[in-house]
This record gives structure tokens, C-alpha cells and sequence, in this order.
């Protein structure tokens, strides 16, 4: 068995060396695209464009428009004495916050009487302006005093402590899942048409007239991109600890095992997708939708998975990227061991296996 | 010979360093049936779509119906028909769109169209099936669909660029019967194959191997370039090992098996005598060489293989 | 005239027989965009927490229900030692760990601040971000009842007041399908004639490059708005995206930005020579820049600089804003115009890119 799924891989493996372009390809695209995409995305909210509008005029209502200001958040777009143009501001687009300092506003802080400065937002975009809002009442309440409430209760501070990712960058958390979603891609893409391309020269008529197994043959097949889709793992997470910063705190040997289980997933669903495919245009489109998508949006990488109506949390189970990437982020960035994230690698091996079992029960079924 | 329908003169083309076509000239009068005769990558391809303005010319140059390919392909396409070597038309569409489609993209309408279609949808035998959708053809009836469509506008001149692939030979006749009325009917018919047969039921042939053109005649013609008697059957006793026997003989040019004869040509007609005492000395008694008339194959094998004894026109 | 009412005709006629139609026009935009309006949601919801609560006071016990009350926070643990928050968070159990030291409702009840300790996992850095900013609300509120800050701030959130994220992603949703699929059909279509060779004959044929082109490019343009128009009642109604601006603006935009994704399909179309390379280039060269640097999901301002000039060229950036500022700010033609216009550009130069190349092939 073992020899004659040699003899597959090697002849796989000769004839890719022939073909070395995409071999290259298979192994420089992967990173050529953690690294542009790597840069060019990130959650982290900064020059947000910021108008204030003062209507005090104070040196207290200067103090907290420097305060944001000097922030590090916001890019100042401009100031305005006229709440009515920020209408416009806002509907073009060049603001997308608004500082409004009350008139009274220095008077009332001397006094020590209450007031409010008022925080107006572009909530478009909701992610944004939640954040951004975040940070405002971080300024506010780090520039300005607190009284004693009425009722004598002390207020609730927090004193927060972020771990594994203490500046909460999101390179470290995007650049995992870019990862994880270029390896799919990459893996189910080669192998879909390493095999269909088999059935369209008719080669795989005369290998099935050979004593191989359905196993065998298709497990041939994949060694080859296995190996490749391994260095291009193992290049892209050397870029990403490289240039963004990506820690790995945990173990290698765990990290080289999660990754090569979930690859072995990517490759078996480019093999099903092949036996199911009869041209390489059709193998393609398939297997690039299937992989891309899911993996894009179900996977955790962009979208919270827990704020997912329950049906698609459901379905996300199918998703190997899933599994991966909480594995990753764990082992990478959190520096755990398997005891934390054994049942990711359940998960990834029952992806696997049914995956694999699916692609040698269609092989078997056409012979 | 009146003015020449087309009219090329040292036309060449490259694609970086391979010559596909070599510096070839001929000519074609109006009203013939013009055979391109030549196996894969002989260049005919190569030069059809020059003819038709597909592909500009590295050198040289060629005119069709009076107007030069590099520079007015334009007034060209518009006058000529074309059937590309894959068969090119929407599948996904009944033979009546078919026709009105490129009828109209040659920009026939109406009444001419009509009638054209109509035409067309007769000589292909294809008055049953105008809203069969052409996926569902058999591929002889797509292929005189396509020769209709290629001729809708009525063009002097209609090029054919290996048009009886994959069709069978009852279809291939059907079509080659189509073409003999067209040209009986004055359209200049240019058409390549590399088909023996279909070679022969051309007016004239230009053989062409590797880019050059090596030869152009009419069939008889070419087949005259062996001297009488040169061209033989011969019928032995073991004729696989007698065919060894004479490999290298001086009076054989070339020997082929041929069922359980062989097929030789002969140096001289005179090599016939030794020949046979060659054969019978050992052992391949009884033989007797029949002198029989030469075969296109004959005349294309013994043209590229260099040993062509006659002119070579260009 | 009557030649591109004939090509016209012709490739009305296959996509009417195309067996993919129904899918392709109707199926496939909307089943996507339920999908995707469903997935593509960046709220940050039900948070797992764990609480270590060391004060057992009624004033802990109302902090901890004021986390489990409020939509942001899930309570999955609660443990009694502080060091066995480590383990739920290294696991994934929890998000955010609470920590209320013992001594905290005495420290209130002395008038002073009661510290209590928020661990955050900010291995996802985005949720962890939300959560701490969810959290800090909760404690405000919580605080709010006994002492207040002598500056209160009072946001004021324009066109989207309740923060619904779905708001800001099913309209870029809509574009981003809109694009894939009329880029895709048109990417094909010209590989597609080339490849059984109908190409070649239509090349023979009078018809100019111009023609061909335009013949090709006013089918897939009635498919895009067709796949607009079904895919909107599923935004408006389904998601129940609110549409303050004229559903009119939004049409008349809608053509710059086909007139882009055609253009561009043709174009991939006239560089490819096989239907696979023209899927290679649509979906690593063409698509994925459009996603990811559209500010589809990852905001424009926070890319670097080289970045945000690339996005300029990104089409899908534009009709974004436009989709965007139309349903969620009712603005009009009046403010959209820039993006307008350069929508018009962009596919007025990739169609004559594309018209380019098409000469190019002819040999």
C-alpha cells in the first residue's frame, strides 16, 4: 500500500517539477498575499476624522479639544462655530465625529455644576463608532473631575488588563486568519485541479486499469501539494511573526500539527471536489467558492461566530477554518497547550476523515 | 487565367523564432477548388487566417479579391466566408437563430435574408430540424450548417479550414458533393485537409510541409512527377521479412507493407527485374511486381521526404 | 444600428436558453445576500464572561446582574479562585474575566471608587476592543447610580442610532455581489467564444471590435440590474435595512458602477486565453483587492497610506459610499457626484483598455 502510493507521489512529484512555475505559485502566492493584505487591513480605529465645535470658548472646553486631539484617535478635520454645518460634514463624509462643547460649558466646570459635551457620530459604521465612542469616554473621564454622588456610593472603575494581545493590535488577530484563509484557498484549488486535470487528459482511465486503490491513488495525488501547501504555511507564518508581530508563544511541533491536519482537510475537499467536477473551469469555480466564502465568513476570521443567529453558528461546524483558527490564535498567540484546544483538533481530524472517506467512496463508486 | 482571386507572394509568418509559414506564393483563379494538402502544423492554419485578415503577416504579402490582407482587411472580411477548423457555431442556439444571427452579422435582413437562410436550410438538408437546437445535430448536419452560415452572403470566395474533421465518411461525401456544386456555380472554394481523399477531389493541390510550400499541381499532375512503371505492387511469400530484405536495396526508393503486398517505388522502372530476382534468390519465390498508377500519399511521402525529382514551383 | 441590434438579439436568445438563468439572476444574489447579511455582522454580541466573584455583597451580585442583563455579555463561568481564569481564558471559555475583590461594596459604601478587575482576551483583538468599550459601559451605569462625573458625555449617533451593524453591511453586501457576479458572466463570456471558437468566426464576419464589445456589455448590464432589483426588496425588507434616500439616485449610480465591472470582466475576459485563467484573474487579481480594500469590512483610513492611494482605484469603493450614503444618510445625487464621476471614469478606461487589448488579439 505504501509503496504503491509512492510510486503515485513520486510520479506527482516529477511531473510538478516540470511544471515548477506552479509550483512556485502554489508556495510564493500564499505569501505575496499575507504580506500586501497583512499591511493593508486592520481593525484598529485611528485618524478618525474629528470636527469640533466649539460654542464656549473657554480655556476649559480647549483643554478637552486638545485632549482629544492630542489622543492619538483622531485627525482633526476641522473646527465649526455652526452645529447646522455639520450635516453636511457628516453626509459627504469628511467628518465622521463631532465634538460638541456646550456654551456654558467653562462657566458650569468652575462651578463645579454638572454639564455634558455632546459626542455626535456617523454610526454607519457601527464597529467604528462603537469604538470610537469607547475612546471618547476614556478622554472625557481621564480630563475632567468626578463628584460624589448623591446618594454616597462610590462609583465602579475598572482596571483593565488585556492579555495575549496587550495593545489589542489586530494585525495579530487578522494575520492568523489570513492565514488560515490563503492556505485554504491555495490547498483546495491545486489538488481540485491536480486531479481533474488527471480525468481531462484521460490519464485516469488508464491509472484505475492499474492495481491502485481508490486510497492509494488519491492519497498519491495529494502527498505532493501536501509538501507544498506545508512550505507555504510554514513561509507565511514566518512572515507573519516576521513583519506583524505574530508571536508564537506556543510550541512548533504543536503548531506544524494543527497546521498539517487542517491542510490535510483543505486537500481531501479538493480531491471530493474533483471526483464531483468533470471540467477543471467547473473544479475551479467550485472549489474556490466553497473554500472562499465559508472560510471568509464562517470561520471567526472577520466575523464574531457568537454574534451569528444560531443557524449559521450551526453550520459553521463544517467549516474547518473554524477549528483552525481558534487553534491557531491559541497556540500562536496565547501560548496554549493541547489540553485547551484538543477538541479543535477533533474537530479537524473528523473533517479529515469524513472529507477523505467521501473522496475514496465517489473514486471507488466510478471505477 | 484571368485576374487571380488570391495572390500571395513570399508570405511568411513567425511566432518569435518559429517559422509557422516560409516565404509561399501561389496563386488561385476564380472558380477553382483549391487544396491545401499537409499534415499538423504544415502551416495551413497559419496562412488561411492571414488570407482572411486574422493575422497580419510578418513578411511578404497577399491579396484577396484585389485587396491586400495587411491593409484592408476590413473590405475582405465583409466579401469572404470562413469556416474555422473547430466547428464554430452557438450550440446553445436552433439553426434558424444561427442563421439569422450571422446572416445579420454579415449584414443581410429582411426579404435577402429570408431567402438566403432558406438557401441555406436546403442545401444542408435541414428543413426538418431549423428549431433543433444545434447541440442536438448530428455533426455532419452541423457542419453543412456551417458551410450555409459561412455562405449566407453569397461571397466569391469561401474558405474551408479542414472542414470534414470528425464527421463520418457519408457526411464527409454529402459536403464534398456541396462543395463541387458551389464551385460549379463559380464561388472559388480554398480548403485545407490532410486528407489523401479529399485532396483528390480537389482542382488543384499545393503540398506544404513545415511552412513551405513544396509543391502545387493539379492531381494528375502530381502524381506525373513519378516516371511510368516506378510505382509498384509486389506480390511475395512472406512479405514482412521480404520488406526487410529490400531496405537498402539500390533499386528501391522507398518500400511500404501494404496489406499482404508491398508498395514500393522503384529507382528506374528498369530495377523491377533485379528487384524480383533479389527476392526470389531468397527465398521469397514466387514474385511479380505490377506496375500500378501512384497514389497522392505516394507523391506527398516522396515530396517531403526531399526526393522530389521535379520542379518545385513557388 | 442594425448590427448590434443582431448581436443583441443573438445573446439575449443564449442567456434565455442558458440553463444556469434562473440561478444565476434571482437564486444565487439572494440566497448570498441572506447568507451573507446573517455572517457579515461585526456587533459584538453576547460575549463570553466569567465572573470571579470575591465579594459576595449585594453590591457585587447587582454589578454581575447588570453583565448577564445587558445584551453584550453571556455569563459562562463563574468561579470562586482568581487563578482559574487563566485556564478559561487561555481555552476560549470565556472572553472577558470579572474580577470583584473583596472589599468592594465596603470601598463604595466609603464613598470611594470600588475597583474591580476586567481581564480581556485580546487575542481577538476586535471583540476585545467592543468588549472592554461594552463593559465600561456596563460599570458607568452601574456607578452612574451612586456617584456621576461632573462631565457627562452624550453621544449623539447619526444615521444609524442603534448601532446595527447590519445597517452599514448588507448594503455593501448587495455591491459586492452585484460585482461578482457581472464581472464573473462577463469574464467568461468573450474567453467563452474564444475557447469553442465562435470567436475566430465572428472575427471574419464585418462586425467590428466596438460592436462586439457593446453587444456584449448591454445583456450583462440588464442582468446586473435585473440581480439589483432582487436583490433590494431582500435589503429593505428582509434585513429591513432603512432606505432614507431615492431608490431613483440609487439606480442611476447603479450604471457608472456596472459600466465598471463590465468593463473590468472584459477585460479579464480579452487577457485571458482559457476560462480557467480568466477565473484565476477575476478571483486573485480582481476580487480580492475589490474586498478587502473597498472598506467592504476593514475601514479605508486605517490601512496605510500606498494602501488607501490603491483604493482609489478600486471601484467597489465608490459604490460602497454611494450604497452606503444613499440607504443610511438619504444623501443624493447632489453629494454623491464625485463618487459618481469617478465610477464613470474608471469604467469608461477599463472598457477602452479592454477595446485595446480586443485589437491586440486580432494579431
Amino acid at each position: 500500500m505504501m509503496r504503491r502510493t509512492l510510486a503515485v507521489a513520486v510520479k506527482e512529484l516529477l511531473q510538478l517539477r516540470r511544471d515548477w512555475r506552479v509550483v512556485l505559485t502554489l508556495v510564493v502566492l500564499p505569501m505575496a498575499l499575507v504580506l500586501i493584505y497583512g499591511y493593508a487591513l486592520s481593525f484598529d480605529v485611528e485618524h478618525v476624522r474629528l470636527v469640533i465645535v466649539d460654542r464656549d470658548g473657554s480655556r476649559a472646553a480647549r483643554e478637552v479639544a486638545q485632549a482629544f486631539a492630542s489622543s492619538g484617535h483622531f485627525d482633526l478635520a476641522g473646527t465649526s462655530r455652526d452645529v447646522r454645518e455639520l450635516d453636511r460634514l457628516f453626509d459627504s463624509g469628511r467628518a465622521q465625529a463631532a465634538l460638541v462643547v456646550p456654551a456654558g460649558y467653562g462657566a458650569a466646570l468652575a462651578a463645579r455644576r454638572p454639564t455634558a459635551l455632546q459626542l455626535v457620530l456617523d454610526g454607519a459604521d457601527s464597529q467604528t463608532a462603537t469604538t470610537v465612542l469607547a475612546y471618547a469616554r476614556h478622554i472625557v473621564a481621564s480630563v475632567t473631575p468626578a463628584v460624589r454622588g448623591e446618594n454616597g456610593g462610590g462609583p465602579v472603575v475598572a482596571a483593565p488588563l488585556v492579555w495575549f494581545n496587550p495593545d489589542l493590535a489586530s494585525a495579530r488577530f487578522l494575520v492568523p486568519g489570513l492565514v488560515a484563509f490563503i492556505l485554504m484557498i491555495t490547498a483546495v484549488i491545486a489538488t481540485a485541479l491536480a486531479v481533474v486535470r488527471e480525468k481531462e487528459r484521460g490519464t485516469m482511465e488508464s491509472l484505475r486499469a492499474t492495481p491502485l486503490g481508490a486510497l492509494e491513488l488519491l492519497a498519491g495525488k495529494a502527498l505532493p501539494y501536501l509538501l507544498i501547501a506545508s512550505a507555504a504555511a510554514a513561509g507565511s507564518l514566518a512572515l507573519a511573526w516576521a513583519l506583524f508581530d505574530v508571536p508564537v508563544r506556543g510550541s512548533l511541533g504543536w503548531l506544524a500539527l494543527v497546521t498539517v491536519l487542517y491542510l490535510v482537510g483543505g486537500l481531501g475537499w479538493g480531491v471530493l471536489v474533483s471526483t464531483l467536477a468533470d471540467s477543471q473551469q467547473v473544479a475551479f469555480q467550485v472549489s474556490l467558492l466553497s473554500s472562499m466564502l465559508p472560510t471568509m465568513l464562517l470561520s471567526g476570521f472577520i466575523f464574531p461566530i457568537s454574534s451569528m443567529p444560531a443557524a449559521l453558528q450551526w453550520i459553521s461546524h463544517i467549516v474547518p477554518a473554524r477549528y483552525y483558527l481558534v487553534a491557531l490564535r491559541a497556540i500562536v498567540l496565547k501560548g496554549a497547550g493541547p489540553e485547551m484546544w484538543w477538541q479543535q483538533v477533533v474537530g479537524l481530524s473528523v473533517y479529515a476523515a469524513v472529507v477523505g472517506a467521501l473522496a475514496t467512496a465517489r473514486t471507488v463508486r466510478s471505477l | 487565367m484571368s485576374q487571380p482571386v488570391v495572390r500571395a507572394v513570399e508570405l511568411s509568418r513567425t511566432f518569435g523564432a518559429f517559422r509557422a509559414v516560409d516565404r509561399v506564393s501561389f496563386e488561385v483563379a476564380p472558380g477553382e477548388v483549391f487544396g491545401f494538402l499537409g499534415s499538423n502544423g504544415a502551416g495551413k492554419t497559419t496562412t488561411i487566417r492571414m488570407l482572411c485578415g486574422l493575422l497580419a503577416p510578418s513578411s511578404g504579402r497577399a491579396e484577396v479579391l484585389g485587396f491586400d490582407v495587411a491593409t484592408r482587411p476590413h473590405e475582405i472580411k465583409r466579401r469572404i466566408g470562413y469556416m474555422s477548423q473547430r466547428f464554430s457555431l452557438y450550440t446553445d442556439l436552433t439553426v434558424d437563430e444561427n442563421l439569422a444571427f450571422w446572416g445579420g452579422a454579415y449584414g443581410l435582413r429582411g426579404a435577402r435574408l429570408a431567402e438566403r437562410s432558406a438557401w441555406a436550410v436546403e442545401v444542408g438538408g435541414l428543413a426538418a430540424r431549423r428549431r433543433t437546437v444545434v447541440r442536438e445535430l448530428p455533426a455532419g448536419f452541423r457542419q453543412r450548417l456551417a458551410l450555409g452560415c459561412a455562405l449566407l452572403h453569397e461571397p466569391p470566395i469561401v474558405f474551408l479550414d479542414e472542414p470534414t474533421g470528425g464527421v463520418d465518411p457519408e457526411a464527409r461525401r454529402r459536403f464534398w458533393d456541396l462543395i463541387d456544386t458551389l464551385a460549379a456555380g463559380g464561388t472559388t472554394v480554398f480548403v485545407t485537409t490532410h486528407s489523401m481523399d479529399e485532396a483528390e477531389r480537389c482542382g488543384r493541390v499545393a503540398l506544404m510541409h513545415a511552412g513551405r510550400l513544396l509543391a502545387l499541381d493539379t492531381v494528375p499532375g502530381l502524381k506525373a512527377r513519378f516516371e511510368p512503371g516506378t510505382v509498384v505492387e509486389i506480390a511475395c511469400p512472406r512479405a514482412a521479412e521480404a520488406m526487410r530484405r529490400l531496405e537498402g536495396h539500390p533499386g528501391i526508393r522507398e518500400v511500404a507493407l501494404f496489406g499482404e503486398l508491398l508498395h514500393a517505388i522503384l529507382a528506374t522502372p528498369e530495377a523491377a527485374g533485379p528487384v524480383v530476382a533479389a527476392l526470389e534468390r531468397a527465398g521469397h519465390a514466387p514474385a511479380a511486381a505490377t506496375p500500378i498508377e501512384p497514389s497522392l500519399e505516394d507523391v506527398f511521402i516522396h515530396v517531403i521526404s526531399g526526393c522530389s525529382t521535379g520542379r518545385q514551383e513557388t | 444600428m442594425h448590427a448590434l441590434l443582431v448581436i443583441l438579439v443573438k445573446e439575449l436568445r443564449q442567456l434565455r436558453r442558458d440553463p444556469k438563468l434562473v440561478p444565476i439572476l434571482f437564486v444565487a444574489p439572494v440566497f448570498q445576500l441572506v447568507i451573507l447579511g446573517y455572517a457579515a455582522t461585526t456587533d459584538v454580541r453576547r460575549v463570553e464572561l466569567a465572573v470571579c466573584d470575591l465579594d459576595r455583597s449585594a453590591a457585587s451580585r447587582s454589578l454581575v446582574q447588570r453583565f448577564a442583563g445587558s445584551t453584550y455579555f453571556r455569563v459562562a463561568a463563574h468561579v470562586d479562585d482568581q487563578t482559574r481564569l487563566d485556564r478559561l481564558l487561555q481555552d476560549g471559555t470565556a472572553r472577558v474575566a470579572l474580577t470583584i475583590p473583596a472589599g468592594f461594596a465596603a470601598e463604595r459604601l466609603a464613598g470611594r471608587a470600588g475597583t474591580v478587575q476586567l481581564l480581556a482576551d485580546g487575542s481577538d483583538a476586535m471583540t476585545g476592543t467592543a468588549a472592554l468599550g461594552y463593559a465600561n459601559g456596563v460599570l458607568h451605569a452601574e456607578g452612574g447610580a451612586g456617584a456621576r462625573p461632573l462631565v457627562e458625555l452624550r453621544p449623539l449617533v447619526l444615521y444609524n442610532p442603534d448601532l446595527v451593524s447590519r445597517n452599514f453591511m448588507v448594503p455593501a453586501v448587495v455591491s459586492l455581489i452585484l460585482m461578482v457576479m457581472t464581472m464573473m458572466l462577463t469574464a467568461m463570456a468573450i474567453v467563452r467564444e474564444a475557447e469553442i471558437g465562435t470567436l475566430e468566426q465572428l472575427l471574419v464576419t464585418p462586425l467590428t471590435p466596438g460592436l462586439l464589445i457593446l453587444g456584449k456589455l448591454v445583456p450583462y448590464a440588464l442582468v446586473g440590474l435585473v440581480e439589483a432589483l432582487s436583490t433590494l426588496p431582500v435589503a429593505l425588507l428582509w434585513f429591513r435595512v432603512p432606505l432614507r434616500g431615492s431608490l431613483l439616485n440609487l439606480l442611476v449610480l447603479t450604471v457608472p458602477f456596472m459600466l465598471c465591472t463590465l468593463g473590468l470582466g472584459l477585460l479579464i475576459s480579452t487577457l485571458s486565453r482559457t476560462q480557467q485563467q480568466a477565473m484565476m484573474l477575476t478571483a486573485f487579481v480582481f476580487m480580492m483587492p475589490q474586498i478587502y480594500l473597498s472598506g467592504f469590512a476593514f475601514p479605508i483610513q486605517n490601512m496605510p497610506l500606498g494602501f488607501q492611494f490603491v483604493t482609489y482605484l478600486v471601484p467597489l469603493r465608490y459604490y460602497i459610499t454611494i450604497l452606503r450614503g444613499v440607504f443610511l444618510k438619504g444623501v443624493g445625487i447632489g453629494g454623491l457626484w464625485p463618487e459618481g464621476l469617478a465610477l464613470t471614469g474608471l469604467g469608461l478606461g477599463t472598457l477602452l483598455l479592454a477595446r485595446l487589448r480586443f485589437r491586440r488579439r486580432l494579431g
